[in-house]
């Protein structure tokens, strides 16, 4: 308990210098205790039966939180931070202990809101004093309505404008990686979250490499070199990463996404020619963001560099 | 560009949210259907917060990234077969594909259903009180599908806080030509091409949604929960007025309508004449339109009085 008592001691800490986000909600925060007491004492008020039972199942849930914990916005606040977020021990907890994700809790929950439940409160004029559920209800719909459109900025990320264009062969082997459970890689989770892996499997004719054209020639000119690409490709939802109106030199040092893998190049260079016509070259590449670097191995060993680009779109 | 949900204070204690089809998301602030029911609410529309779910732009993010419409051969296989083989079943055909091969995608699925949570969330925050304020859907096309998922879904996973398990109930749900029908036939003849099939709602049996909060089975729509098709619309079920029950949402306990449409605007012979006569004396070309059977605005327009009995 008093490894919780540090914990919220640092949220408080925290507080006053935590940014606060935008709320239409009643209250910014509100103590676990006063929302166990109100509903406690609807139930009695209208009679309900099983008090007893609703209140051994609060006693439950407060003894696994600390003893001043609260439903609070200003952790919500913090929680904006992207990544930050899930090392958060304050913002775990109060997402641990929301509305639909305590089993104990949510027992409660269901009582109280049972039709008959609900009308009886009506009835007896009290709903008014049922204001700290309200409150935190508020709050946990704000919590939800951050995770969704935190969700949802990541679909936008992997499959929005912003995003690599899939070709034909590619949009295949990703619809047939949905059903790969194992490794966790593709598809969504569990909670219905994008995961940030999809497969590469691309022709690129627009590799580069500098080379003496003939041999008389002294000076290096740059000539095309036509690769297969087979890889996967991350996309990173950091906040921060791949922001489109940032600016060059943020948006070279943290693109919307990276790749890597392998290249099998052509036995000669040049535009357009096929990756196993002769004896193919093969070796890694990295795409960082638009910026790709390969390394063919074999005969003809060379750096080649690129950008992402589709020639033809969906195509190569 | 990113989803937004749409917020604003509600005038009273009802709110709407509109649920449009494929490619009927405008770019004006109110859409066509919206002016519609407010048209049908008559002078209760200034005491509705009515809203509009704008997905377009999340299909749009699947479409251009990855093309998977034009992959589905054998989705276009089946539904071809289903519509009769010959070109008009083809064409047909072809719309169906279009607007229903987001079911491929987990992560189509994923997104739009997470847009609807959002907006519904955002509606239950804006509205005065969770436990007295109306909230209820009207969608159309694949806006039907979106919203039987969506309300099972509310249902099924409190965690999303739009349920009965957080308080919340709808009062009415209206589907106008719902292709759900046509689409759990898709999904299941084309079997484990489906990904996570069994996450869909209507994998199972079609039913109306409801929650269990503590072994109480708690309905989450309270009013009406009404289908309405009409007898020229093959998206609600119906080729040429023949009920196709491969199509056709029939969901237990459901009010169901379907309208007697007609191919043009002239429905009768009286009305032929009608209009042939005052041709003749302005000598103006005879108005005579084709109607377009899956038309969102004339659904809204032909059920006004329903849509304002039902909603107030």
């Amino acid at each position: 308990m008093a490894h919780l008592r540090l914990r919220t001691a640092g949220m408080l800490l925290l507080l006053s210098t935590v940014a606060r986000a935008q709320s239409t909600c009643p209250a910014t925060s509100v103590p676990f205790a006063r929302v166990a007491s109100s509903i406690q004492h609807a139930l009695v008020t209208i009679g309900v039966p099983d008090t007893e039972q609703v209140r051994t199942r609060l006693d439950s849930v407060r003894s696994r939180l600390s003893d001043d914990f609260a439903y609070s916005y200003n952790t919500i606040g913090r929680g904006s931070q992207g990544t930050v977020a899930k090392r958060d021990q304050n913002w775990k907890m109060l997402r641990d202990a929301m509305p639909g994700r305590d089993g104990v809790f949510q027992r409660v929950l269901n009582r109280l809101f049972q039709s008959t439940v609900q009308a009886a409160i009506d009835s007896a004029g009290i709903r008014d004093s049922l204001a700290p559920v309200d409150a935190m209800m508020c709050i946990a719909r704000d919590v939800r309505l951050f995770e969704g459109t935190e969700k949802l900025r990541r679909f936008e990320k992997k499959f929005g404008p912003g995003s690599v264009k899939l070709n034909g062969l590619e949009v295949l082997l990703n619809y047939g990686a949905q059903f790969v459970a194992w490794p966790p890689l593709f598809g969504v989770n569990a909670d219905f979250s994008p995961r940030p892996w999809e497969i590469v499997a691309a022709y690129r004719t627009t590799y580069l490499t500098v080379e003496k054209t003939g041999s008389t020639d002294t000076k290096r000119r740059p000539q095309a070199v036509s690769v297969a690409e087979f890889g996967l490709r991350h996309y990173n939802f950091g906040k921060d990463w791949g922001v489109e109106d940032a600016g060059w030199l943020s948006r070279a040092l943290k693109p919307g996404s990276f790749s890597l893998g392998v290249l099998v190049g052509a036995e000669a260079n040049g535009a357009l020619k096929y990756p196993w016509s002769g004896t193919a070259r093969v070796g890694p590449y990295l795409a960082w963001g638009g910026f790709k670097v390969g390394y063919l191995t074999g005969h003809d060993k060379r750096l080649i560099v690129s950008r992402e680009v589709m020639v033809i779109p969906y195509l190569f | 560009m990113a989803f937004k949900p749409q917020s604003q204070a509600w005038p009273g204690h009802d709110a709407v949210l509109l649920v449009h089809g494929i490619g009927e998301d405008p770019t004006a602030p109110r859409s066509e259907a919206n002016e519609a029911l407010r048209s049908a609410l008559g002078d209760r529309a200034d005491s509705f917060a009515i809203y509009e779910l704008r997905y377009d732009g999340i299909n749009d993010w699947f479409a251009e990234k990855t093309q998977l419409a034009g992959l589905v051969p054998q989705l276009l296989g089946f539904l071809k077969g289903k519509f009769g083989g010959d070109h008009l079943g083809d064409t047909v055909a072809a719309f169906a594909g279009d607007v229903i091969w987001p079911v491929l995608s987990l992560s189509a699925r994923a997104a739009l259903r997470e847009a609807f949570i959002v907006q519904l969330n955002k509606m239950i925050q804006d509205g005065p009180h969770a436990a007295t304020q109306r909230i209820s859907i009207v969608c159309h096309s694949m806006g039907c599908f979106h919203t039987y998922e969506a309300i099972h879904a509310a249902c099924g996973d409190m965690s999303n806080l739009i349920g009965p398990q957080a308080g919340v109930r709808l009062q009415n749900v209206i589907f106008m030509a719902s292709p759900v029908q046509l689409i759990k036939s898709a999904v299941k003849e084309l079997g484990v091409v489906i990904p996570k099939r069994t996450t869909l709602a209507l994998s199972r049996s079609l039913s109306k949604p409801v929650a269990d909060l503590n072994g109480v089975e708690e309905p989450y729509v309270l009013g009406k929960f009404v289908s309405i098709t009409g007898a020229l619309d093959p998206v609600g079920g119906h080729l040429f007025r023949q009920k196709l029950d491969w199509a056709y949402m029939a969901v237990p306990g459901q009010d169901s309508l379907i309208d007697d449409q007609h191919e043009t605007n002239i429905t009768s012979r009286e009305e032929l004449i009608a209009t042939l006569s005052a041709s003749l004396q302005t000598r103006e070309r005879p108005n005579i339109t084709l109607q377009n059977p899956h038309d969102w605005v004339a659904y809204i327009d032909r059920h006004q009085t329903d849509l304002r009995t039902w909603l107030t």
